[in-house]
């Protein structure tokens, strides 16, 4: 499942990690392209009253989703009655390097929901929503575009979660600026890899708060005798250090026109015309993707309901305040009639 | 002298949350800084033609 951890393990250093603390939940894989995967977690009641297709991060692995010792929003919606599909990226392969957005939209995502929905069709009165984790969530709207450009009206009421997804890429944030630098030729960058190295994009995300890394030691040494902290520190270093590359024809077709040409605002006019109810989880204190710029969800969808979460960008989402008082708002909008 | 030395502990803590704050700031008006930037683009795009003469000519 993950190396880093593996690897670990078989040092003996450290007898505290075992797989259940990053994937606590079985699933059956219902659709496999290439190197991506649709999984399906089923709802602990038969049948399900709802179901909530997750779009995950394209650059980072789905189990951040799925954290064990209380922390997996899979297993909190399982519970509730909601069954659970999602995208495994996986890793893309050398075969996959021209792998551009218009391919995965129509050769993976739209076949796989198909086959997921052909092989166990949602009861009549049941809801789908679509969820998508931060750049998941951009994929999610360009899903929605695809699905309104093929004209095909969904068969029941659209429902979408997006959380800490960036939406308004016009703004001063630090990715920005880079990304806008007038002398760099991104195309030209992103073809001369075949996939864009994940310690790149990695390193761009440490130099946003170049003392996070310190002071997150600094505090570990602080706090190392407690279990839970121990738990909760070691999944969340190994998650953020178990990264995916991503292929050269996502940066192109996904990155380049999200942060060159701000996208998903220029197609406010179509994006606004759908009927898509939408819930929004924004994280008041994230570096990642700034405030504004989540917020700017409002700009570009009718009806949306915000949640401002206390945190940073993965806090916010998994935080114990999270779990407590947002994550029954999530259950809830999925669960609404 | 338990509360003295945990008193100690938090006054060293934000001395050094202090210092690493200022420090980001260096870092990061650094790497924002438009010579930098324009540098640094220049620099990513020799290597990145570089690597694609490199790619053309590798059968």
């Amino acid at each position: 499942m993950l190396s880093g951890v593996r690897l670990l393990e078989h040092s003996k250093r450290f007898p505290l990690l075992d797989d259940r603390l990053f994937e606590a939940s079985g699933y059956d894989v219902v659709f496999r392209r290439g190197s991506m995967r649709l999984r399906l977690y089923s709802a602990w009641e038969t049948p399900a009253k709802a179901r909530v297709v997750i779009f995950p991060s394209l650059i980072n692995r789905p189990y951040i989703l799925d954290l064990g010792r209380g922390k997996s929003l899979i297993q909190n919606f399982q519970r509730n009655g909601i069954e659970v599909a999602l995208f495994d990226w996986g890793i893309p392969g050398e075969s996959e390097v021209d792998l551009g957005l218009q391919s995965l939209l129509s050769d993976r995502i739209r076949p796989a929901l198909n086959a997921l929905n052909a092989l166990l069709p949602l009861s009549a009165q049941a809801f789908e929503t679509i969820l998508g984790h931060c750049l998941g969530g951009n994929l999610a709207l360009y899903h929605l575009l695809e699905q309104s450009r093929r004209s095909k009206k969904p068969s029941r009421e659209q429902r979408l979660i997006l959380l800490t997804t960036p939406i308004d890429f016009a703004n001063n944030s630090i990715l920005n600026t880079w990304f806008r630098t007038p002398t760099w030729n991104p195309d030209a960058f992103a073809r001369s890899f075949n996939h864009i190295p994940w310690p790149v994009l990695q390193a761009s995300f440490l130099m946003l708060k170049p003392s996070a890394t310190p002071m997150k030691w600094v505090d570990f040494a602080k706090r190392a005798k407690s279990r839970d902290f121990r738990e909760s520190f070691f999944q969340m270093e190994l998650w953020s250090n178990d990264n995916v590359s991503l292929p050269s024809g996502l940066f192109r077709d996904l990155l380049i026109p999200l942060y060159r040409d701000n996208d998903l605002l220029a197609r406010a006019d179509t994006l606004g015309s759908f009927a898509v109810k939408t819930l929004a989880l924004v994280a008041t204190d994230d570096h990642i993707v700034s405030l504004d710029s989540a917020e700017a969800v409002r700009d570009i969808l009718p009806r949306v309901e915000m949640i401002h979460a206390k945190g940073g960008h993965i806090g916010a989402v998994l935080s114990k305040r999270t779990r407590e008082s947002h994550w029954p708002k999530l259950n809830e909008f999925i669960l609404s009639s | 002298m338990g509360n003295k030395k945990s008193t100690k502990d938090s006054l060293k803590r934000r001395d050094l949350q202090h210092w690493l704050t200022a420090l980001d700031k260096k870092v990061i008006a650094l790497a924002t800084n438009e010579h930098v930037l324009n540098s640094a683009g220049l620099t990513l795009n020799a290597i990145a033609y570089s690597r694609l003469l490199l790619k053309r000519r590798t059968p």
